[in-house]
């Protein structure tokens, strides 16, 4: 069953507004997608029915937002299709969870943490940090800007020196939209007896993500560009992983009991969730992520191919169009990333908005050492989602055509 | 691959670019004349004007006032696309323009006031 958009596009309020006489088109979707209404209403209710924390408090409140909060817990172990509930900790983002594994792992001096080289700056930085601190070794493999990915043999190499300890890796680039291989990039870092992290904020959004098939050590992504709220992500670890990690962020939840001297720590995964959580934000990612599900991701990565390659195909046409990554679209996920030859992205992007109502996304998408190592300059990006239709691809193609015509 | 080239600074652009550009314009019959002459004469010729090319790919290439140059250029497209990409391509080279008038008038006030 395909995807009815204009139904979908009912549930975001957002879309409904009128700027200048024109609707909004919204195509920075690899930033944040839009919430729609059932999320909204799900965080609504607890501030209107139930504002209360969890566990500690015995009165009626408290009791409603414990069951939710649990319940929210079982819904995202349900999509990821995760053994326990326990294996599923509430974090502020992405960025939160590979902080979380960078301060809390305990890897032996001169080991090594292997990245590929197109990592954002949170899937970056906490590991140049933490080798920095530990005297552990950064390597990578690299993702070149053209083309398919062709990185694998280098990544079976570094695995085959049998010192990567830990390998943290996108599933989807934000810049480019290509998906690595991850299955086998997991079976041959476990083969190896190193780690995996998979960093899934660009996949889980557009594809099926089950943490059994790759069987990852860890996984995290953020709800904010699954429909779900700001401020909002969730970090699965293996139980045996979990158990492992000491807790860096510690207080009101993360102990059962304490003195002056000690305590005794909370069992997984409420170790890791330090203080009075985001409880609006915990059961509106839950409505998020069960709004994704009841539209059904394989109708999301079908349209959003489909609207890839529409537009793929007309910039193609373009002469002074460069697209980064993988020429064909389908292996692109929902983002087009590309630059215009004798135009600046910032430029365009304003362009885009101020001309058509258009919204994109230009810069370096946070991976400047990308961006540097390929003497790159910043470039375009568009990012598609459920909301959007062909008439947007049109108008944006179009009104790049005229861009590229008459500036 | 080449992906374009990188701003330049605004000095330079304003200090060797800009009155490149003018004098350039200026010179124009006289160096439309010269490449009508001998080899040598006709070098030179095509030495000024690579000149030319290139100081007015520096002016493109600066930021200046690059939200306003948009904001402008995309309001204006959505009355004619050519009349925007044409304020857009000349909005960097006009507005230096108008900064070495000011810079004159001042020099020139400046003087008047000294002398």
């Amino acid at each position: 069953m395909g995807l009815n958009v204009a139904r979908i596009r009912e549930d975001f309020p957002c879309l409904c507004q009128d700027g200048a006489g024109r609707a909004p088109v919204y195509l920075d979707n690899a930033c944040m997608t839009l919430k729609p209404t059932q999320v909204l209403d799900a965080m609504m209710e607890y501030y209107t029915k139930h504002p209360s924390c969890h566990k500690r408090a015995m009165h009626r409140f408290g009791v409603m937002t414990t069951k939710k909060y649990a319940r929210a817990r079982s819904v995202v172990k349900e999509y990821l299709n995760a053994p326990k509930d326990s294996e599923v900790v509430f974090t502020r983002n992405t960025t939160e969870s590979i902080n979380l594994v960078a301060n809390s792992l305990d890897l032996a001096e001169g080991s090594i943490v292997l990245i590929s080289d197109a990592e954002h700056n949170s899937n970056l930085l906490p590991w140049v940090f933490l080798c920095q601190r530990s005297g552990l070794l950064l390597r990578t493999f690299p993702v070149r800007p053209d083309g398919p990915f062709e990185g694998l043999q280098e990544y079976r190499e570094w695995l085959e020196t049998g010192k990567v300890k830990l390998v943290s890796t996108f599933h989807t680039s934000n810049v480019t939209g290509v998906t690595l291989p991850i299955r086998e990039m997991v079976s041959l870092a476990h083969h190896h007896g190193a780690m995996f992290f998979l960093d899934a904020a660009q996949g889980l959004p557009h594809q099926p993500i089950d943490v059994r098939a790759p069987d990852a050590d860890f996984v995290a992504f953020s709800f904010h560009k699954a429909f779900g709220p700001t401020g909002m992500g969730a970090l699965y670890g293996k139980t045996r992983r979990l158990v492992e990690l000491r807790p860096f962020l510690v207080g009101g939840d993360t102990i059962e009991d304490a003195d002056y001297g000690s305590c005794t720590l909370s069992p997984i995964p409420e170790r890791f969730e330090a203080g009075l959580q985001n409880y609006a934000g915990v059961i509106g990612s839950a409505a998020a992520l069960e709004y994704l599900a009841n539209v059904g991701i394989a109708n999301v990565e079908r349209h959003e191919r489909e609207l890839n390659e529409f537009i793929t195909e007309e910039l193609a046409k373009l002469p002074k169009v460069r697209i980064l990554g993988p020429p064909d679209a389908a292996s692109r996920s929902s983002i087009l990333s590309f630059i215009v030859e004798g135009l600046d992205s910032g430029e365009l992007s304003i362009l885009l908005d101020k001309s058509a109502n258009v919204m994109t996304r230009s810069g370096v998408h946070c991976c400047h050492a990308w961006f540097h190592k390929y003497d790159l300059p910043p470039s375009l990006r568009v990012s598609l989602s459920i909301y959007n239709t062909l008439d947007e691809a049109e108008l944006l193609v179009r009104t790049l055509h005229s861009i590229v015509k008459h500036f | 691959m080449d992906w374009g080239p990188r701003p330049v600074s605004l000095y330079r652009v304003f200090t060797r670019a800009t009155p490149y550009v003018l004098l350039f314009i200026m010179a124009y019959p006289m160096l439309a004349l010269l490449g009508r002459m001998g080899p040598p004469a006709r070098l030179l010729a095509e030495r000024l004007n690579e000149g030319f090319r290139k100081s007015m790919e520096m002016i493109e290439r600066s930021q200046i006032l690059p939200k306003q140059k948009c904001l402008i250029s995309g309001r204006l497209f959505v009355l004619s696309p050519p009349l925007a990409g044409l304020f857009f391509r000349a909005f960097n080279l006009v507005v230096l323009v108008l900064m070495w008038v000011a810079t004159a008038a001042v020099a020139g006030l400046a003087c008047t006031l000294v002398l």
